[in-house]
């Protein structure tokens, strides 16, 4: 039996006590559990180690950020891991860009058997059962043997390998994002075009990837390069379930991941595209059909739904009433989930339909010259919103630095469709009277 | 309106002035200065819309009543009159207009004439000097500045200004100019304050950290108290150790010491004087029982030998007491022999009448070899089954025999009665032949039907051929055509060889070639029409011959089936059409009428052989019948055998034997019963005599009342009373003996306790080691004492091994016990207590100090603050960016819409604006190219040929008089295209201007005029006057100073 069963909690980009980022408007109620979401998700990560009998925990990087100085994450994070630690449980760290050593070592209270790995010329750490070494957790390193070395003079395997890399920020993992039904081999090429050369074919036989990718699982030739996404989704692009996984490794060295919830706010972008007879029900319908196919995970229990309807018509024009827009909003209820109702906040952009706007024949001299103005390339680019505020001549007690360093958040078919509607207004004509802007947009 | 004389009587410093203009051009008027041009100017203003009120008139002497009077003569609207007007001094003067023949008010008709241009458009536009064109404001006159500004500049111009307007309030709304205000200023505000507060909350994590450090420090502080603490305490706790172990360590040593005083005494009895005392107790106790049980067994004998018996009754007790207890079985035994003596006569009789049933061949002994056992019954009723089954099979089969024959017999002779009717053929004959005859018929339906067809197929063939023969026929005219055709070819062709024999050979063939082809045209018509008509008839005649030999056929394959006669091929001529019909039988009918007939050959043949398959079943039947009759005789054999076997009268009647069978066992059941009846008769006989036997020899032995009785159940009676007397006395004989002795044995006992009590006490005295009780009572004392100081020592003992346990880490040593000073311990004690107190009291400061760093770190670890304000910081972040989107929304859109705006500032400028653009451009030889106003502004913009954007009052002199002469002369334009026609007066305006430019604006204004427009140019300098001169302008020189009567010079 070349390796013992093992079973052990892989979660990164903890992120405690940080702050949602782009929520909108919440409601009063819905708060508390917004500003403590970091902390149940990473609650639920402990529990899931305890209740399961993990062998050990990794954290791969960004388990808090440094510059929140937040008391409550160090003494969530120190809590969490002497519960883990009086269990028997070791944890293994590697900090990541958020939550660098430096960070680490001003974390008093600490378990003593908490490994973190704040160099990678580390040595790996190895992790017994009964007096046998059952896995060796050590920090990512360029000498790895090949895979075809990893045998001892009898052929059998050495221990179950785990490499942590908590900066994969140069990995372009978008295209692997699907991991919930990928199987071993589809991302083989993956692997080849995104990892390291010399890391596709090393001997590792788990590496844990950490940084702000999302969750991704890349095969390699020996063992799985596995990134668990965070536990709990800080900003609209983390969409979707966000949690940990649960990683077991069988005697044959096989390894099965299995991701498990922990988020209880969850984020989520839905598109929906509306034509001149579109009706509100018919809107309501696939508004619920869109949400239907969004399957709620136990662990959540707010959805902060960003909707993006694009279109044309009067339906679409209707929309930005305010009180359409509740109402539409109102109807679509909430879901069951969780340990009771989840509850859902809604926020709207609308995109008039770029298609619609060639098609549409206006007159008004002005609005066309205003649309082929704002049409130009490089209108909405950052470099010239840029030359706009340093136009503006703000001082800078008026806050130019913040709002020059803003510019870089800023969505530009949102400001284009702020300026689309400027100049509907401004010009007095019905928005299906003119030529939307291509990418416009309005968000509510 | 065009001024062609200007009278002046009296104006300023003119006096009796005439002057003719041109109607068309630039008039300019050259004078030096002071010599009345902007006098003359004002006159025209002057007649116009009157003098000035209190103008003073220049050159008129003080004090002398100045008086304006003069007349322009106008022309308009085709028309000639003169505008006069006299003032006096303070007047505005008073018009009359002369040469026009209307009634209507002077002032009516002159507002007419002047298109209701106001006196301060002439003043500031059409009549300007130098110095109106000098000054701005002259422009800012409201009708003057909305042709200008804008404010006539339409709808859309309207609607840009007002989105213009709009994007401004946005952005202002959403962050103002001075930054200081609006949406965005807030948020940003807020965004400070968050900030600041994050950055202040964050230092919460350095004291964090501290109260960390302080936690760590405070903790080692008081685990350094606790272990000096441990210390002293330990100490403390040897000192009152030794002071708790002293006082029963010291009790150990008193008590050991008296324990050695007192003499051990070896093996003493535990409690010996107790066991002495309660020995000698019992021992009394068991003499005094021991002597009064002798007296009780002493009179229990004495009583015993007093009591006296039967000897007879008690030497056969035993038997009498038997007998007694059997009387009831010897009573019942007497009943019984007397039932069974009744009951035998009962069987006998049932007996006899059984064997009178059976006859007189029937005896006991018959009867008792007569096996009636169940194995003799089933064995006759197994062969009288056998025997009955055998039968009735038998009969079942002769049942179905005769059913079957029966049905046999008559089908067979229903079907011979048909078959008869085949008149002697056979029945498979008859089948065979009838359906020969049922495929004749199918074959003469077919042969019919062809012989239908074939004959229709020759009508129509014959009639074919007689219309070909009725259409062969030619006319008349054809044969002669195709004469002529030859006759003419023959005297063509002759004609021919004549003409080319005698006048030309060329001729000749002409005329022999045309005769040979009327003839061979003629001759192939011929030919082509018999080949034709021949080749179909042949055909016809073919098949019809053909179709002739099918019939023949056909008809000879009819009458062969239908049995008739074949005659010879009727011929096609005399083939009547209706012969085959009559000649068809109905064979439809007949193919009927033989399948019918065929169906019932079919059945009847089906009918013989189920009747032969009927006769080979007899067969089997009777041959079965005869197996089953041999059956039968065997099973009536063997049934008589059985008969005979069990002695029954042999017979076939199975009933019969089987009531023979049923009376026979009756009666052997009768002989059972009787032959029983007296075997228990005897037997009980037998048994009643020997009881009765038994009791008279035992009363003959007994004597006494029994033996002169003679029933023996009386005897026993007697017996029975005389055997109770004597168990009582003798149960109260045993009962007395069996007390004598129970005491007597309990007396054995008691001398047996005696002895031993007394053994015990001797024994007690030998273990204590005495002789006696009072020996053994001074060793008990000296036991007991030992025994109370040991006690003591072990309490002592146990106590200083408590005090031991309670302290296990510490040591009772001896030498500190010898060295011990109670006072000095105490003192020590005291010491340490007040050392441990202060201790204490560290302890206790230490632990507040950890609780409050407890607290303070607890709060700071559960405070929310900072989380709440990263949180209200995000939520501000996040308004401050959509903010910040709408923001730059409003800026590009503004952006937008100033570009929108320039462009039509510049480009959709008003009509004034254009024109004046024009002029300024010629003026300035290029250099400026446009003049615009910003919309909803009264300021006027220059853009020069670099595009760059001048206002007026960056402009030079020259250059901004030439752009106020441009608005004004565009102005003019303006007017003109309104119908508006003043004369444009011109007091020396172009001084200020550079050669280039002067002469530029002197063609312009020529141009200008040269547009039907008046113009009255002043001017002091000669060049000016010499330069419109040389461009074909007429000037008029004025004299100098004021001349009564100005001499014209020129023009």
């Amino acid at each position: 039996m070349p390796f013992e069963p093992l079973r052990f909690v892989h979660a990164c980009n903890l992120g405690l006590d940080h702050q949602l980022a782009d929520t909108g408007p919440l409601p009063e109620e819905t708060h508390t559990l917004v500003q403590e979401a970091t902390f149940e998700a990473f609650e639920r990560v402990v529990t899931l180690c305890l209740e399961r009998r993990a062998d050990f925990l990794l954290l791969s990087g960004n388990s808090f950020d440094q510059l929140d100085h937040s008391v409550r994450a160090q003494s969530a994070l120190s809590g969490g891991l002497h519960r883990l630690a009086d269990a028997g449980i070791r944890t293994f760290v590697s900090p990541g860009e958020l939550d660098p050593p430096i960070a680490w070592r001003n974390v008093s209270g600490m378990p003593d058997d908490v490994v973190l790995f704040s160099d990678p010329s580390d040595e790996p750490v190895a992790v017994l059962r009964d007096g046998r070494v059952i896995a060796k957790v050590g920090p990512l390193r360029g000498d790895y043997p090949p895979a075809e070395t990893q045998h001892d003079g009898a052929g059998r395997r050495h221990a179950f390998t785990i490499a942590i890399s908590p900066d994969m920020s140069g990995l372009d993992t978008t295209e692997g994002n699907a991991d919930f039904g990928s199987t071993a081999g589809e991302n083989a090429t993956l692997a080849e075009s995104l990892l390291p050369r010399h890391l596709t074919g090393c001997g590792v036989d788990y590496l844990a990837l950490g940084g702000s990718a999302s969750r991704t699982t890349i095969v390699l030739k020996a063992g799985s390069a596995h990134h668990p996404g965070g536990t709990q989704g800080l900003s609209p692009t983390d969409t979707g379930p966000r949690g940990c996984t649960l990683v077991d490794v069988g005697s044959g060295g096989g390894i099965e991941t299995k991701f498990v919830p922990t988020a209880p706010v969850r984020w989520e972008r839905l598109y929906l595209h509306l034509n001149a007879p579109s009706t509100r029900g018919h809107l309501l319908e696939r508004m619920r059909a869109a949400l239907a196919q969004c399957r709620p995970e136990i662990s959540e229990k707010i959805w902060l739904c960003q909707w993006t309807i694009q279109g044309s018509g009067p339906l679409l024009e209707s929309l930005y009433d305010e009180e359409t827009r509740d109402e539409i909003l109102d109807s679509l209820g909430s879901r069951g989930a969780g340990e009771g109702r989840l509850q859902m906040v809604h926020s709207i952009c609308l995109l008039p339909d770029a298609q619609a706007g060639e098609a549409t024949d206006f007159n008004d001299r002005f609005l066309h010259e205003y649309f082929e103005r704002l049409a130009q390339p490089e209108v909405f680019s950052p470099q010239s919103l840029d030359e706009h505020l340093s136009a503006a001549a703000l001082p800078e007690a008026a806050g130019s630095h913040r709002l020059h360093s803003l510019i870089a958040e800023l969505d530009p078919d949102v400001i284009a469709g702020h300026a689309h509607r400027l100049g509907m207004t401004l010009f007095g004509v019905k928005p299906e009277e003119g030529r939307p802007h291509e990418g416009n947009g309005h968000t509510y | 309106m065009k001024v062609t004389d200007i009278r002046i009587e009296s104006f300023g410093v003119w006096r009796d002035l005439d002057l003719s203009l041109s109607r068309s051009g630039v008039n300019v008027f050259f004078g030096p200065n002071e010599a009345g041009k902007t006098t003359l100017m004002r006159f025209i203003r002057g007649v116009l819309y009157g003098f000035p009120p209190f103008e003073r008139r220049r050159g008129m002497p003080a004090g002398v009543r100045s008086v304006a009077q003069g007349a322009l003569t106008v022309e308009h609207a085709g028309t000639r009159c003169v505008l006069s007007r006299s003032a006096d001094a303070g007047e505005r003067g008073a018009l009359s207009i002369s040469g026009l023949e209307t009634n209507e008010p002077a002032a009516h008709v002159l507002a007419e004439m002047l298109q209701g241009t106001q006196q301060t458009i002439f003043d500031n536009v059409f009549a300007i000097g130098l110095q109106e064109l000098q000054e701005l404001a002259t422009l800012h006159d409201d009708e003057v500045a909305d042709h200008i500004y804008g404010l006539t500049l339409g709808p859309e111009g309207k609607r840009l200004l007002e989105a213009s307007t709009g994007i401004e309030e946005e952005s202002s709304r959403l962050l103002h100019d001075d930054a200081s205000r609006g949406v965005l200023a807030d948020l940003l505000r807020r965004d400070s304050e968050l900030s600041s507060a994050i950055q202040a909350e964050s230092e919460n994590q350095e004291l964090y950290l501290a109260g960390l450090r302080e936690l760590d420090k405070l903790t080692s502080k008081i685990s350094n108290l606790k272990s000096r603490q441990g210390g002293m305490h330990s100490q403390l706790r040897g000192h009152l150790f030794l002071d708790r172990v002293w006082t029963p360590w010291s009790q150990v040593r008193d008590y050991q010491r008296q324990l050695d005083q007192v003499p051990v005494v070896a093996s003493f009895p535990e409690d010996g004087l107790a066991r002495l005392e309660e020995l000698e107790s019992e021992l009394a106790t068991a003499t005094r029982c021991r002597n009064a049980l002798k007296t009780e067994a002493a009179e229990f004998r004495r009583q015993g030998e007093a009591l006296r018996l039967d000897p007879a009754i008690e030497e056969h007790a035993a038997s009498i007491h038997n007998l007694v207890d059997q009387r009831d079985v010897i009573a019942r035994l007497g009943e019984i022999v007397a039932k069974h003596r009744t009951g035998i006569g009962a069987a006998r009789g049932q007996l006899d009448g059984k064997l009178g049933v059976l006859g007189s061949d029937w005896s006991e002994e018959r009867l008792e070899g007569i096996d009636v056992a169940p194995s003799a019954q089933f064995k006759l009723l197994s062969a009288a089954r056998s025997y009955q089954k055998a039968r009735t099979r038998r009969a079942r089969l002769r049942g179905r025999y005769e059913r079957l024959a029966k049905s046999f017999r008559q089908q067979s002779a229903d079907l011979q009665d048909r078959v008869k009717s085949l008149k002697g053929s056979s029945l498979d004959d008859a089948v065979t032949a009838e359906k020969q005859r049922l495929a004749d018929l199918g074959e003469l339906g077919r042969l019919g039907i062809a012989q239908t067809e074939l004959e229709s197929r020759a009508q129509s063939l014959q009639s074919s051929i007689e219309q070909e023969d009725q259409r062969r026929v030619i006319p008349m005219w054809v044969y002669v055509v195709w004469g002529l055709f030859g006759a003419c070819g023959l005297l063509l062709v002759g004609l021919g060889v004549s003409t080319g024999m005698t006048t030309s050979l060329v001729g000749g063939l002409g005329y022999a070639f045309l005769g040979v082809t009327c003839a061979i045209m003629g001759w192939g018509l011929k030919s082509h029409h018999s080949i034709a008509n021949h080749d179909h008839r042949d055909e016809w005649e073919d098949e019809l011959a053909q179709v002739e030999a099918e019939l023949r056929e056909t008809n000879q394959a009819i009458a062969r089936i239908a049995g008739e006669p074949f005659g010879p091929a009727p011929t096609p001529s005399v083939f009547p059409p209706a012969r085959a019909t009559e000649a068809k039988p109905d064979t439809g009918a007949l193919i009927a009428k033989s399948a019918r007939r065929l169906a019932e050959l079919e059945g009847w043949a089906n009918r013989q052989q189920r009747l032969a398959s009927t006769r080979r079943r007899l067969s089997e039947l009777r041959q079965r019948f005869k197996e089953m009759q041999r059956d039968v005789t065997e099973a009536r054999q063997t049934w008589c055998s059985a008969l005979g076997e069990l002695g029954l009268p042999e017979t076939v009647k199975i009933d019969e034997a089987f009531a023979n069978w049923q009376n026979v066992s009756e009666a052997a059941d009768a002989r059972n019963r009787w032959l029983s009846a007296r075997s228990h008769l005897e037997d009980h006989q037998s048994l009643y005599d020997a009881y009765c036997l038994r009791i008279a020899e035992l009363a003959e032995q007994t004597g006494g009342e029994a033996a002169e009785l003679d029933d023996p159940l009386a005897a026993l009676s007697v017996w029975e009373r005389e055997l109770d007397a004597y168990r009582r006395t003798r149960s109260e004989r045993q009962r007395l003996r069996k007390e004598e002795k129970r005491r007597k044995r309990e007396v054995e006992e008691y001398e047996k306790q005696v002895d031993q009590l007394t053994a015990q006490r001797s024994a007690l005295f030998v273990q204590g080691g005495a002789n006696n009780r009072e020996e053994f009572e001074r060793r008990a004392g000296w036991v007991s004492t030992r025994q109370e100081l040991e006690g003591y020592l072990s309490i002592a003992q146990s106590e200083v091994e408590s005090a031991a346990r309670t302290e296990p880490d510490l040591a009772v040593v001896e030498e500190d016990l010898h060295e011990y000073d109670a006072e000095e311990n105490n003192e020590c004690v005291a010491a340490l207590k007040l050392e441990l107190a202060e201790l204490e009291q560290d302890l206790q400061d230490a632990h507040e100090q950890l609780g409050s760093v407890k607290q303070e770190v607890r709060r700071l670890e559960e405070s929310r603050v900072a989380t709440q304000l990263r949180f209200d910081h995000a939520q501000n972040q996040c308004q401050l960016k959509q903010a910040c989107e709408q923001w730059f929304a409003a800026q590009i859109g503004r952006h937008a819409v100033e570009q929108i705006r320039s462009r039509f500032e510049r480009e959709c400028q008003p009509s004034v604006l254009a024109s004046a653009s024009r002029y300024l451009q010629r003026m300035t030889r290029g250099r400026y190219t446009n003049v615009w106003t910003p919309l909803g502004q009264r300021r006027l913009q220059v853009e020069d040929q670099q595009g760059r954007t001048f206002s007026p009052e960056q402009l030079s002199g020259g250059t901004r008089e030439q752009l106020f002469l441009a608005i004004r002369l565009a102005f003019i334009r303006e007017f003109s295209r309104r119908g508006v026609e003043l004369p444009v007066v011109l007091d020396d305006i172009l001084v200020n201007f550079d050669q280039p430019r002067t002469e530029a604006t002197v063609e312009t204004l020529l141009e200008f005029a040269a547009e039907s427009q008046q113009m009255l140019f002043f001017t002091c300098h000669l060049h000016l006057a010499q330069l419109f001169e040389s461009k074909g302008s007429q000037t008029i020189w004025l004299p100098s100073n004021v001349p009564a009567t100005p001499e014209r010079i020129a023009g």
